[in-house]
């Protein structure tokens, strides 16, 4: 055995030191207690090389990773769409003593680290206009299933009420975490509030689930009206939104969201491609809700001598006490990705959201313009849209796909792959990160071509 | 030698506000360009923010003070000892944050077509076969973000077997006493009803017991190996036999792989399925509580229903497959935590297979040494075979502590903290009065592991003294013991800036939770 940097006990004189002490003469003494027949022979896992130097393990995984094609994030156009990732939300994200240490079991020298996650904590409840948020979950996809099945506890029902456009990507991940206990999913297409109506007339609804802006990046200007419609059924309303957009559009707790979940990627978190997803939970003031929130939920209390001092609240729900009776079976969550949302949403602050949203939006009506200009056919007759438009061609898309990336250029997602509807339909998103110049660049390599 | 008067260690404190008050009207922390300033901004009314936002206007200098100060009330690995048991508390390599954080990997898109990203696809394949070497397993999906995910895949996964294979009365999943909470809350979750069995006077899985409830219920059961103990059960061969005669299937959490990798194999023991914390063994960050990583894994029959997608090869080529036959579907919207994967990709290449099992070997080596140096001091004892060695962890009990002068297995850790080592686990295994549950990882000193037996020791000598100073909350930590019962009343529940701003202002329905 050589010594590793990593493992300080692991030089032959401090092994030895040890062994002695232990009373035994190998380390493989140890595991003498294993049945010899799953001993592992030494060279079984030699396909894995030996050890290199972090020399060599730089040169392999940069070797690796520059078989991608990275695009400059002002060239790509399709959701999740590329926004401003601050350079402080890195380096507060890459701070040693926060990505370092562990869930702050242990609360009286954890004191920073559950500062910033009840901040966190709070600025996105002031976004949703909620009071409860949660420490969060792995992503939107997970959160939003999480209150699906959270609204199912409250209500003791097992059915959600969705539209049929909603996010392809949360659907698939929402049908498996409901496998388990048979919960049922009713697709209403576009949430249209006679059909709403009808489906909650059945009684067996637990929720409905309002996503604004939708996947496709319709704001609902109805959201009221199908608040109203669920609460008058009974039925607790889960709202589904982008927290870059609650600036400027009407946040959950306006239109009387019980439960509202999001993902934070977008705020300034970066794409890792997909990974570091935020799953946002959020509860309105109501101790029936809070008590069958799934996840950690930080607090703020005293200590003895009466100072200020962050705590995790409400741990009964949790798996570690609860056990097979807890909320949910979560434990570790993206606790610094939490830290890093903070940091963004402390640096854009009350203007800074107003304004990032007006920017989405004009940027979203000015690409919607430029495609307009191409043919007025290729976009939604009716409308506002926040950060997506999908946009109608009349060729074959994938064609048109490949050709604009063969130019450098991420162009929209084509949808025919999740809805026959829209077949002949890509989303394309616009953000802060657009330049006047990026949008016209892509509408006019697209009329180019069709 | 320390003694409660003379403290070398105290922790940071700068009395840091609540990032809200420091705001102050007009500042701003971040410029952002609009070259559209001369349009309108369309909105209607109805579908418009109303309330005006309440969050702070803060210049960027102090956000990076303000959250650099918080940091510096946190306590990590890199500033000392986390012996947490079942918590993998190693040192982080910085090799591997720096190849996982660069534009490179946060510019790449989720849903770039697989010929653009065949290099990221690479390294995923990679880490997935590496992974299923490790454990033993046939086939490994990356997409679960945590441990608790994998679990959850990992349940689901014989229930979908079950009602493929029509076994609809098998609806009992069979859990340990000793088990992480995570285990019950994740069957349960998969609409599996628990059965718990009770561990035997070795701290295993009592065969009798077991062989007294499994049968045509019986779904699966899940184990840890080594188990919350620290023991390696060592009838696993006769246990897995047991399951798999009745037609059950074997779920292996893999939150202590550390003691046993690259000597042990789940796969080897007769596990179907297996999880795996790359935040835990394989060296990625806790984060302060996340972003985990997680594979789960699976062999021969089971293999069609782990979770999509996987990465496979086609000739030279790599790509997503998202073929879903049998498969239970998809746990996260796209891929997992990807840099997470990245970071262990980075370890596992760093250690390599000889590197992989020293990792076991001296985080072995070192639970034993404090097993040997803690055996026979007072006020302490270790429960369930003594005589056996721990691999990952050891969990010894203070119960002698509070019979004799009433100090908890909280009080020990208090007292820890104010030394400067982390605590233990507490009050886990359930099965172990007053438990604390030590894991100190390949990664600690003989010094330190030294130090911390000689601070269990002083406790007890202190306690035998002056036990109302054992009572004496932490000092040196950023505030002294957090007044937990009552942060936690109705009246007193403040989980955000907003209730609390809401019950100064005397809001009536802040009043109470």
């Amino acid at each position: 055995m050589k010594p590793h940097p990593w493992m300080p006990n692991s030089s032959p004189h401090t092994i030895s030191e040890m062994l002695i002490k232990i009373g035994v003469n190998s380390v493989m003494d140890l595991f003498r207690d294993l049945p010899g027949e799953i001993i592992l022979p030494e060279d079984e896992l030699d396909s894995i090389g030996n050890p290199i130097d972090e020399y060599r393990v730089s040169l392999l995984v940069r070797e690796k990773m520059s078989f991608n094609r990275v695009y400059p994030l002002n060239k790509i156009f399709r959701p999740p769409c590329p926004h401003i990732t601050p350079a402080l939300v890195r380096h507060v994200m890459e701070r040693a003593e926060f990505y370092t240490s562990y869930t702050p079991y242990q609360p009286e020298i954890s004191q920073g680290l559950l500062q910033a996650f009840f901040e966190y904590q709070s600025m996105i409840a002031d976004l949703f206009e909620l009071d409860v948020v949660n420490a969060s979950h792995y992503d939107g996809a997970t959160a939003l299933a999480e209150a699906i099945l959270m609204s199912f506890r409250v209500k003791r029902k097992y059915s959600v009420i969705l539209d049929s456009y909603i996010n392809p990507f949360y659907k698939r991940v929402i049908e498996t975490y409901l496998s388990g206990i048979n919960g049922r999913i009713i697709y209403v297409e576009g949430l249209e509030s006679e059909e709403l109506k009808r489906s909650l007339e059945t009684g067996d609804i637990a929720s409905i689930v309002i996503d604004n802006p939708t996947f496709t990046g319709k704001i609902r200007e109805n959201a009221n009206e199908l608040a109203e419609i669920a609460h008058e059924q009974g039925a607790l309303v889960i709202s589904l939104t982008d927290p870059l957009s609650l600036g400027v559009i009407k946040p959950p707790g306006e239109y009387g969201a019980d439960i509202a979940v999001g993902e934070g990627r977008s705020l300034g978190l970066g794409l890792n491609y997909g990974g570091y997803g935020l799953g946002i939970i959020a509860v309105k003031w109501d101790s029936k809700l809070v008590r069958q929130m799934p996840g950690r939920i930080i607090g703020l209390g005293e200590d003895l001598e009466g100072n200020r001092a962050y705590l995790m609240i409400l741990q009964t729900r949790e798996q570690h006490i609860r056990r097979e009776r807890a909320t949910s079976n979560i434990t570790t969550n993206q606790a610094l990705i939490t830290i890093g949302a903070a940091v963004f949403m402390a640096l854009l602050g009350k203007n800074g959201f107003t304004k990032i949203g007006e920017i989405i939006l004009k940027k979203t009506k000015y690409m919607s313009d430029l495609f307009a200009g191409i043919d007025p056919g290729m976009i939604p007759n009716s409308g506002y849209y926040f950060e997506r438009i999908p946009i109608l061609f009349n060729m074959n898309y994938r064609l048109i796909e490949d050709n604009i990336r063969s130019k450098g250029i991420l162009p929209g997602l084509y949808l025919g792959q999740y809805w026959s509807e829209y077949r002949r339909h890509a989303l394309f998103c616009a953000s802060e990160i657009h330049s006047r110049e990026d949008l016209k660049m892509l509408t006019e390599s697209i009329k180019e071509v069709t | 030698m320390n003694n409660l008067d003379d403290k070398p260690w105290r922790q940071a404190l700068w009395n840091e506000r609540i990032v809200y008050e420091y705001s102050s009207p007009g500042k701003t922390g971040i410029l952002i360009e609009d070259d559209l300033e001369d349009l309108p901004v369309e909105l209607p009314e109805n579908a418009k923010r109303h309330n005006v936002l309440k969050l702070p206007e803060i210049s960027e200098v102090e956000v990076a003070r303000h959250y650099t100060r918080l940091s510096q009330m946190s306590y990590g690995v890199d500033l000392g000892p986390v012996p947490l048991g079942s918590c993998t508390m190693k040192y982080n390599p910085k090799i591997s944050e720096d190849l996982a954080n660069r534009d490179e990997t946060t510019w790449l898109h989720p849903l770039q077509p697989d010929e653009d990203v065949q290099g990221i696809l690479e390294i995923l394949y990679e880490l997935q076969s590496m992974l299923a070497l490790l454990t033993g397993m046939d086939e490994c999906s990356l997409v679960v973000p945590a441990g608790a995910s994998g679990e959850l895949a990992g349940a689901l996964m014989i229930k979908k077997y079950l009602i493929d294979t029509e076994q609809f009365n098998r609806d009992e999943m069979i859990v340990p006493d000793s088990a992480h909470g995570t285990n019950p809350a994740s069957a349960r979750m998969a609409g599996f009803k628990v059965i718990t069995i009770p561990s035997n006077t070795e701290g295993t899985v009592d065969l009798k017991a077991l062989k007294s409830i499994t049968g045509a219920h019986t779904a699966g059961i899940m184990l840890t190996n080594p188990n919350t103990l620290g023991v390696f059960e060592k009838d696993i061969l006769e246990i897995s036999r047991l399951i798999h005669g009745v037609g059950g299937k074997l779920y292996y959490d893999g939150a202590n792989l550390n003691g046993i990798l690259g000597i042990a194999r789940p796969g080897d023991m007769g596990f179907d399925t297996v999880h795996i914390n790359l935040h835990k063994t394989f060296s990625t960050p806790h984060g302060g509580g996340g972003p985990g990583g997680g594979a789960v894994c699976a062999k021969g029959e089971m293999v069609k229903y782990l979770p999509k997608p996987i990465v496979k090869k086609r000739g030279k080529r790599y790509y997503l497959d998202q073929f879903c036959e049998k498969c239970i579907g998809y746990m996260h919207s796209f891929y997992g935590n990807i840099p997470v994967d990245i970071k262990a990709y980075a370890y596992i290449k760093s250690l390599g297979g000889k590197g992989l099992r020293q990792v076991a070997l001296i985080s072995t080596l070192n639970t034993n040494y404090f097993k040997k140096l803690i055996e026979g001091i007072d006020g302490y004892t270790i429960p369930y075979d003594p005589i056996r060695p721990r691999k990952h962890e050891i969990v010894i009990s203070a119960y002698p502590l509070k019979e004799k002068y009433g100090i908890t297995a909280d009080d020990v850790a208090k007292y820890l903290l104010d030394n400067g080592f982390y605590a233990p686990t507490i009050y886990f295994p359930l099965i172990v009065r007053e438990a604390l549950m030590i894991e100190f990882t390949e990664s600690e000193t003989k010094e330190n592991i030294e130090r911390y037996v000689d601070i269990l020791k002083e406790i007890k000598e202190v306690a035998e003294k002056d036990p109302e100073r054992i009572g004496v909350p932490p000092k040196n930590t950023v505030v002294r013991k957090i007044k937990a019962a009552e942060a936690n009343k109705p009246r007193n529940i403040i989980p955000t800036y907003r209730v609390l701003a809401g019950k100064r202002e005397g809001v009536v329905k802040y009043e109470k939770l």
